[in-house]
């Protein structure tokens, strides 16, 4: 099976809330949700109606390595 | 399964690579369960061979239901910054995309930078994985590995 579809997040999240949690709808193409945990996030995104939402860790700078800036 | 790699943004150029504003990097959607069958919300996980197992962060073990001190703990270093953390290790039911599900033993960390990790003991040891980087973006493909019960 191919997943064809090239997910780039890249401009949704550059203008996204920082040092957060979001929540996208299940297009990857909005943010519906944010927190200071995962479950605000996730709360958020099902006010706004997304039944199955991602959740994403936005760090307060975005580097070229999974292992950003890191919560403490 | 093949997957393209999955674009994030890069806020400051590399020096090195002047002129990237983004970064692709091989995730795939994942979700976990428990034991009692909550399942958390899906999020991106990073398929990593460098780490030694599959390690989440503990707001999703929080979110199913698992005690996630009450785990067997040991010390992780290298993937979070500052001193040695501990991570407490559970075994969880592993979603992956919307194709597999494997119940594997994972770790959980609180300072975890990113949602999941996909690691060796876990991961690589039931899926065969490929990284593809001669086309941008990058390709993942996995493959089950079919085990005998």
């Amino acid at each position: 099976m191919t997943k064809d579809r090239i997910v780039d997040l890249s401009e949704l999240l550059a203008n996204a809330p920082r040092d957060c949690w979001l929540a996208m709808n299940e297009e990857e193409t909005a943010i519906v949700g944010r927190g200071e945990t995962v479950q605000e996030a996730l709360a958020e995104a099902q006010r706004a109606g997304v039944k199955d939402p991602i959740i994403v860790w936005s760090p307060k700078e975005w580097i070229a390595s999974v292992f950003r800036v890191p919560r403490t | 399964m093949r997957k393209f790699y999955t674009g994030f943004p890069l806020d400051k150029p590399h020096p090195a690579f002047k002129g990237e504003k983004k970064v692709w990097e091989p995730m795939l959607l994942v979700r976990i369960g428990s034991q009692r069958h909550a399942t958390s919300p899906r999020f991106p996980a990073v398929v990593d061979s460098g780490s030694p197992f599959c390690i989440f962060h503990a707001q999703f073990g929080e979110l199913i239901g698992i005690d996630i001190t009450k785990g067997s703990q040991e010390e992780i270093g290298g993937i979070i910054t500052g001193p040695k953390d501990p991570i407490y290790f559970h075994r969880i039911r592993l979603y992956v995309e919307a194709d597999w599900v494997i119940d594997i033993s994972a770790g959980f960390v609180k300072k975890l930078a990113v949602p999941g990790i996909l690691g060796r003991t876990g991961f690589f040891d039931n899926f065969h994985v490929h990284f593809d980087h001669s086309e941008l973006p990058p390709v993942l493909e996995i493959k089950k590995i079919e085990k005998p019960n």
